[in-house]
């Protein structure tokens, strides 16, 4: 558990010093043990042959009785300085000469038994046959001791110790050095995932390694920093852009609430110069004071209730900035809830209006015209709006195959008195037919495209059409395209968006195409454009027809 | 180290003799002493005439051992050859001899004695001065109270044998001034 836990160094480099400590020590030791047997070995060996020549120079002083010569030969022995004893016994067993000088031959009557030589605890010793032809002449004994052993096991112990402490330093400097090339790319990698787990950041790359594993290892690590690198930009890309459509949402409410605003306050104002206008007639017209009084409260009333109105449109801005769906939620409910209010109003203006025809000055009574449009233009808005959530809950209308050529007819036939004086040249080619939808959607589909085209007609040059439908792939493609003002560049991303007029010497609400991109939506379509400033724009509609 | 490896090749092939009875006599040393020369002196082919012919050990003159040099010689072999004792009168008379020991009278003549044994491989020994000056090869001696010899290598070379060096390290060396 210990070494588990040991830093990658340390655990390269202990595996490296124990690996070469262990074979180390067992060569070592096995040398050790390798050189002791031939040692011992070569040592009787030696003391064998040493034997042979002593025995063998010994046979004439013992064939001819001559203990001086022998002990010559013996004494010979002092250039071996391991030899402690030597004896040489005639061939009836008694002792003839010994070395070193001083031993005492009387000391020494007893003849060893056996021949060959044997090692006793602090000795080697044995004695050996003089023959001389096939004659035996005497026994030679010698004793060696085991100094020169000893000291060279001695030496080959120092060597051991310093052979093993040498290579376990040279492998320690070496492991330290060498095990960089493993764990330093891996210490880098961890690092660098360190680095970024502690900073969140994305970009650092491991750049350490080679082509190995720890390479590879690397290269993955990087892959996959770019992967989340990748989806973190993806995911801010998509923050912001969310962020922006809630913006963009929220200003389009804004400047709704605006114009809103604009159109009550103007009617409130009216009220007021109306309020002094019948003041000023109170005195001929007890009862228009009373009623004038009762619309003031009326209008008052209302007021306070489009305000409590704002209000709430404020707070469901606020709670759109997080959701879309509210903002459905808000149309509809506004659609809704204002319908009645304005109808209310219009009745009442009427009835003012026609109290008052016939007393009014020609710039009163421009103001009163000037309110019945407003009060017009916002019955519109609220149309549009309830549009809206209507292309949003004409989901499940039924499906049914529609003859493009048959909309098409009605609708240019509906807008045949908005044609003016020249008449539009229309180029018309269905390749297919039949689309599979609502007749609603399609219809009013192709109404808004065909009168947009109608509405931003370029005043230099007479209006030519083209309307195309083709099979592409699961899509029914309708075409739309005209050669009137076309669209700006910088307003191509915002064309879909809700209330965005981008031009404004037309009337109309903006929410002609955003109801028609709703739509196709909805249906699994799309809707594409191309679209050139003072050239002319083209429409696709892609209807969804599922699998073919 | 030639003869390092001979002496251990002739070790391998040794069987062990047994004990013989410590020499008492000065006579019977010699015995043992004639019959060791036969280990440190080389006779040439030529000096036996077949294959199977016996090593002589040959006596002139008066016999001095009786039978002991007989018991010594018994059962040993020189060479594969067996060992005996042979006895001789007069000079003329040896031949196929290997080791001639001269036990020389007072009367004799050196030279005469050693006339008709020129140029055979034989080894002389005697106790006398007289004959290693005039062709013997070995001389007993008596010194301290112990049997010592004399060789006269130049003698044994021209008789065409091998005298062991170890033998010659135990002997007194006589150079003789060759009579032209």
């Amino acid at each position: 558990m210990f070494f588990k836990d040991l830093p990658i160094q340390k655990k390269l480099m202990s595996v490296i010093l124990m690996t070469s400590g262990a074979v180390l020590i067992l060569t070592c030791t096995a040398f050790f043990i390798y050189e002791l047997h031939t040692f011992r070995q070569s040592t009787v060996q030696e003391l064998s042959i040493l034997g042979e020549i002593i025995a063998a120079n010994s046979t004439a002083a013992l064939a001819f009785d001559s203990p001086e010569e022998a002990r010559e030969i013996l004494s010979a022995l002092i250039a071996h300085d391991h030899i402690v004893e030597a004896i040489l016994y005639d061939v009836g067993g008694n002792p003839f000469s010994a070395y070193p000088q001083n031993l005492s031959l009387e000391s020494l009557q007893v003849i060893p038994k056996s021949e060959g030589y044997n090692f006793t605890d602090s000795h080697l010793e044995g004695s050996q046959p003089v023959v001389q032809g096939t004659r035996r002449l005497g026994t030679l004994f010698l004793k060696s001791d085991l100094k020169a052993m000893d000291e060279r096991l001695r030496l080959y112990g120092i060597i051991v110790i310093l052979v093993v402490s040498l290579s376990s330093l040279l492998a320690y400097l070496l492991s330290k050095i060498l095990q960089k090339s493993i764990s330093k790319p891996i210490l880098s990698l961890a690092e660098t995932a360190k680095a970024i787990s502690d900073r969140q950041d994305y970009s650092v790359r491991a750049t350490e390694g080679g082509k190995d594993e720890v390479g590879y290892l690397n290269d993955a690590f990087n892959h996959m920093l770019e992967q989340i690198q990748e989806q973190n930009r993806a995911l801010s890309a998509f923050n912001k852009n969310l962020e922006q459509k809630v913006k963009e949402r929220t200003i389009e409410l804004e400047n709704a609430n605006k114009e809103q605003k604009v159109t009550q306050r103007e009617v409130y104002e009216k009220n007021k110069e109306l309020a002094q206008a019948l003041e000023e007639l109170q005195s001929t017209e007890e009862q228009l004071i009373k009623m004038n009084n009762e619309l003031e409260r009326r209008v008052n009333e209302r007021t306070k209730d489009l305000l409590a109105s704002e209000e709430e449109l404020k707070v469901k801005n606020t709670e759109l900035k997080r959701t879309n769906i509210d903002l459905d939620n808000f149309i509809y409910t506004a659609s809704h809830d204002l319908k009645s209010p304005i109808s209310n109003i219009e009745g009442l203006t009427t009835m003012l209006n026609r109290l008052l025809d016939q007393r009014l000055e020609p710039n009163e009574k421009k103001l009163m015209d000037m309110i019945g449009l407003s009060i017009i233009k916002f019955k519109k808005t609220i149309a549009d709006l309830a549009e809206i959530t209507k292309a949003q809950k004409n989901l499940n209308q039924k499906m049914d195959p529609i003859s493009f050529q048959e909309v098409i007819e009605e609708v240019l036939l509906d807008l045949s008195e908005n044609f003016n004086a020249t008449k539009p040249t229309i180029i018309q080619d269905l390749q297919s037919r039949t689309v599979m939808g609502s007749m609603k959607n399609i219809r009013s589909i192709i109404y808004n495209l065909v009168t947009n085209a109608v509405k931003y007609r370029s005043p230099e040059r007479p209006l030519q059409l083209e309307i195309k439908t083709y099979q592409e792939a699961e899509y029914v493609v309708l075409v739309v395209k005209d050669n009137g003002l076309g669209i700006n560049k910088k307003y191509h991303s915002k064309l879909f968006h809700m209330f965005k007029r981008l031009h404004t010497h037309v009337e109309g609400t903006g929410i002609g195409l955003y109801i028609i991109k709703r739509t196709i939506e909805n249906y699994g379509g799309k809707i594409e454009f191309e679209s050139e400033e003072n050239e002319g724009s083209e429409f696709k509609v892609y209807f969804y027809q599922g699998i073919a | 180290m030639f003869q390092i490896l001979s002496v251990l090749m002739l070790t391998c092939s040794v069987t062990s003799v047994s004990a013989q009875t410590p020499p008492v006599t000065e006579t019977q040393v010699k015995a043992i002493f004639l019959f060791n020369f036969t280990q440190f002196v080389e006779w040439p082919a030529h000096a036996f005439s077949t294959t199977d012919t016996p090593f002589v050990i040959g006596i002139l003159g008066k016999n001095p051992f009786g039978t002991y040099l007989d018991e010594i010689v018994s059962g040993e072999k020189k060479n594969g050859r067996p060992m005996v004792v042979h006895r001789f009168s007069n000079a003329e008379e040896v031949k196929d001899c290997h080791i001639l020991f001269v036990n020389l009278a007072k009367t004799d003549v050196p030279e005469a004695i050693l006339e008709p044994l020129k140029g055979k491989s034989l080894l002389i020994v005697s106790d006398s001065e007289n004959l290693i000056h005039h062709g013997g090869m070995i001389r007993f001696m008596n010194v301290n109270r112990k049997i010592r010899f004399q060789i006269n290598p130049n003698a044994a070379k021209a008789a065409d044998l091998t005298i062991s060096s170890k033998l010659l390290n135990l002997a007194e060396i006589v150079t003789v001034e060759k009579k032209k």
